[in-house]
């Protein structure tokens, strides 16, 4: 070290002089002193002013550019350096070497550009600039099936580089896709499975475009699920799975790689995973049963992945994912009931299910999770339920499995996606069963929560699903008593503001509960109705252009059940309805012009 | 597709100029879905974790509102989490956050349960008015936490919205970005070691 300053003046003379001999003494030297101590020894090259010389170093013609490479490598391990090494002009020397024949050259080329874009934006953007990349990536292309160990070596450097190259840079990542990197990198991961140092970079250069979406569709054309899969068998490291899941995670999301990922037979690892792990209280152990039962979740979010799985209902992975629903793992109850939600995507599995006593196993589980229940296991196993309840034959069958009464023990939840998820198994439930929809709609606690959530403005679907209950009871119910209910505990105002709502669904069912409304309970609700400026509302929606058909069609037959109240037929006689009513005698839809017609004649007679 | 649980509202405050919609321009696109609509379909529904990525953010954005101190105090007292953003290249806009952050103390009593973050952007930017350490300082005085970020460079722009929620401890939030982030660093050391 003492001699470094020595050696630094010495090199400055040198490289003008380019007196060779002494030069490569000069640089072995510096190599050395790196070696012993890398920070202070870069920092005084940086200080020496010597960085700058260094380009004239790396021409092609020069005898000593691997050498030279070899030290901006280095020295470029140190944050400090990065941004000086772009500022002394190396970059595009650097790019040119990588035209070089000389596997040396090229190696510790890639070396310095790999550290000199770690991290650093000046030195991506410079490498950008000189068109580092797709020379890389076409040597990648030429070398991928060598496997003698020098160029295995070399294939690790030049994935690194690319990596790091395009880490947290979107721009540059899809840069290196359209340069067709990924077909090279899936290839690479395929010949040289048994290089440990290679796999692992290609697999973190895969982390790195796997997260940008332009690049699932090329990954998808690969047989990268395949590799990935045949990889993922051999690994009984943690930290080498944990890589893998990362690179999984992203890939799962695209829905023809899922369906890939299931050919390959990456379902049957996981579920060894769960089975080897569920008893463990490692730290290790419990991520690695998370993630990859929630990966196990994932790919059965695509509806081809989740059918090839279900096997009629008597595939061994359906089985297997079925047992781990009464477990005592909450990790795994959560990916148990999240499956079965899955799973129950159509009516053919929702039957077979409920057919074979899933209801049950699901009703226990939430049992298990009343008092200080697990929020994300409540949800789950709720949204299971609900998409259950939604062939019309598995309705009966639920309801007299006492569905509703173990839904309705979460009523009292604060937490939002539970609260959504009940609402919508209840609403699914009672569906055309009028006897269940009285039963609910005369339950004064579950209308005044309905009441109080149609307010909570901050969870629009909470919102949203509780209105459209609320509605749901008086439509299928039919129920006088339900009506009373529902206006002792406030809900009329409710109704009237959902007619308004942005959702045509949603302002037709208010616009039919109220005319049910209307015509059973009208006595009971004309007050509600009244301050909710019910008839203002309908001569906005009739006037409005925009509204749908079926929404004109309703809110005609609504004024004309609502004649029956003294206060009511008052506002709209003060209203002119007979002006836009006469309007919609011409509309195109021809059940409008009729009922429009019919109004028009009530009007005139009771006016 | 995922489906909605707790909305939570982020405000951002700062000075024109200052950066702010680049920067909640450049999460949005990164880690944000869709907004979420209310399910108005009744047909079968994909589910997954409510613990994932399913908390909404609606982030205010409050350029030019000064104008109009009447919405300031609105959208601080809906606000669920704040976000003083000011550049590093001027010092003014450090110091306009500050009747800002009194107005939030005074509205919601104290910072104390709220999550508050001071975050310095521009930070690639050579042209410094205000050093880290000043920041740091500021921060420390209104007890609430301090980062650096660029959006343009995307620097620490996904962790500034992590390590606001880690912020809140009252609710069970996560935007099931940590797994990559913790990914992130395991492969930068990585690399690191192998050139």
């Amino acid at each position: 070290m003492d001699n470094l300053s020595d050696t630094l003046k010495k090199l400055k003379i040198t490289a003008v002089d380019k007196t060779e001999d002494s030069l490569e003494g000069c640089l072995d030297c510096l190599l050395q002193a790196l070696a012993q101590n890398n920070t202070e020894t870069s920092e005084k090259i940086q200080a020496s002013g010597i960085l700058q010389l260094f380009a004239s170093l790396l021409t092609p013609q020069s005898s000593c550019k691997a050498k030279v490479a070899n030290i901006i490598a280095e020295v470029a391990k140190n944050e400090f350096m990065r941004i000086p090494c772009v500022d002394a002009g190396l970059i595009s020397p650097l790019v040119q070497l990588l035209n070089s024949k000389d596997q040396e050259v090229l190696l510790q080329t890639g070396r310095a550009l790999g550290n000199i874009c770690y991290d650093s934006h000046e030195g991506r953007s410079a490498v950008d600039q000189a068109g580092g990349a797709q020379i890389v990536i076409d040597h990648l292309r030429s070398l991928c099936s060598i496997t003698d160990p020098a160029n295995e070596k070399l294939l690790t450097v030049f994935c690194g580089m690319l990596m790091n190259y395009s880490n947290e840079n979107d721009s540059l990542q899809a840069q290196l896709i359209n340069m067709g990197v990924i077909p090279t990198l899936v290839k690479l991961l395929g010949i040289h499975c048994q290089n440990a140092a290679l796999t692992e970079m290609c697999l973190v250069a895969f982390g790195n475009l796997a997260e940008l979406e332009s690049s699932k569709e090329q990954f998808a054309s690969t047989n990268i699920a395949e590799e990935l899969v045949k990889l993922f068998k051999k690994q009984i490291e943690h930290d080498k799975r944990e890589m893998i899941f990362e690179v999984l995670a992203p890939l799962a999301e695209n829905d023809a790689i899922k369906l890939q990922l299931v050919e390959a037979g990456l379902v049957e690892c996981l579920l060894e995973i769960v089975q080897q792990k569920v008893d463990s209280d490692k730290e290790d152990d419990i991520t690695e049963l998370k993630t990859g039962s929630d990966l196990m979740v994932l790919l059965l979010l695509g509806d081809e992945s989740m059918q090839k799985l279900f096997e009629g209902g008597k595939g061994s992975v359906f089985q297997r994912v079925l047992s781990w629903i009464p477990s005592n793992n909450h990790q795994l109850q959560l990916a148990g009931a999240l499956a079965i939600a899955n799973f129950a995507r159509n009516d053919a599995n929702c039957i077979h299910m409920v057919d074979n006593g899933i209801v049950e196993k699901l009703m226990d589980l939430l049992d298990r999770h009343v008092e200080d229940g697990n929020v994300t296991v409540q949800h789950a196993a709720l949204s299971a339920l609900r998409n259950l309840a939604i062939p019309v034959i598995n309705k009966a069958k639920m309801l007299s499995a006492g569905v509703t009464e173990a839904v309705l023990k979460f009523l009292k939840s604060e937490m939002p996606p539970v609260q959504f998820k009940l609402l919508g198994t209840l609403r699914m439930l009672i569906d055309a069963q009028a006897e269940a929809a009285e039963q609910l709609g005369k339950n004064v606690k579950l209308v005044e929560r309905l009441v109080e959530w149609c307010e909570a403005k901050d969870h629009a679907g909470v919102m949203g699903e509780s209105n459209r209950l609320l509605s749901a009871l008086i439509r299928h119910s039919k129920s006088k008593d339900v009506i009373k209910t529902i206006v002792q505990s406030g809900g009329i105002k409710h109704l009237v503001t959902m007619a308004t709502s942005e959702h045509v669904i949603m302002q037709n069912e208010a616009l039919v509960a109220l005319a049910l409304i209307a015509a059973l309970e009208l006595g009971t609700a004309e007050k509600d109705l009244e301050s909710a400026k019910l008839v203002q509302i309908l001569h906005r929606l009739l006037a409005d252009e925009r509204s749908a058909p079926e929404i004109k069609y309703n809110s005609m037959v609504l004024i004309c059940a609502l004649m029956g109240s003294e206060c009511l037929h008052k506002e709209v006689q003060d209203l002119a309805f007979l002006d836009v009513v006469s309007k919609l005698r011409s509309h195109e839809n021809k059940s409008v012009a009729q009922q429009a017609s019919l109004t028009e004649q009530r009007l005139t007679v009771e006016s | 597709m995922p489906e909605q649980s707790n909305d939570y509202r982020v405000v951002v405050f700062g000075a024109g100029g200052v950066g702010k919609s680049s920067l909640v321009l450049r999460f949005v696109k990164g880690t944000f879905r869709d907004t979420y609509i209310p399910t108005i379909e009744d047909t079968y529904r994909q589910v997954i974790s409510c613990d994932k990525s399913v908390c909404t953010l609606q982030i205010t954005d409050t350029t030019g509102s000064h104008q109009f101190p009447a919405m300031q105090r609105l959208s601080i007292s809906k606000g669920h989490a704040f976000i003083l953003v000011f550049s590093v290249t001027s010092k003014q806009s450090l110091e306009e956050l500050g009747p800002i952050y009194k107005l939030i103390v005074q509205i919601k009593g104290s910072v104390e349960d709220i999550p508050v973050m001071l975050v310095g952007n521009k930070c690639d930017e050579t042209q410094r008015e205000v050093d880290t350490r000043e920041a740091q300082a500021v921060a420390q005085e209104w007890k609430c936490a301090f980062m650096e970020t660029s959006a343009k460079m995307n620097y620490n722009v996904k962790e500034l919205f992590q390590e606001l929620l880690t912020l809140e401890t009252r609710r069970n939030m996560s935007l099931n970005i940590d797994g990559k982030r913790s990914g992130k660093q395991k492969r930068t050391d990585r690399v690191k070691g192998k050139c």
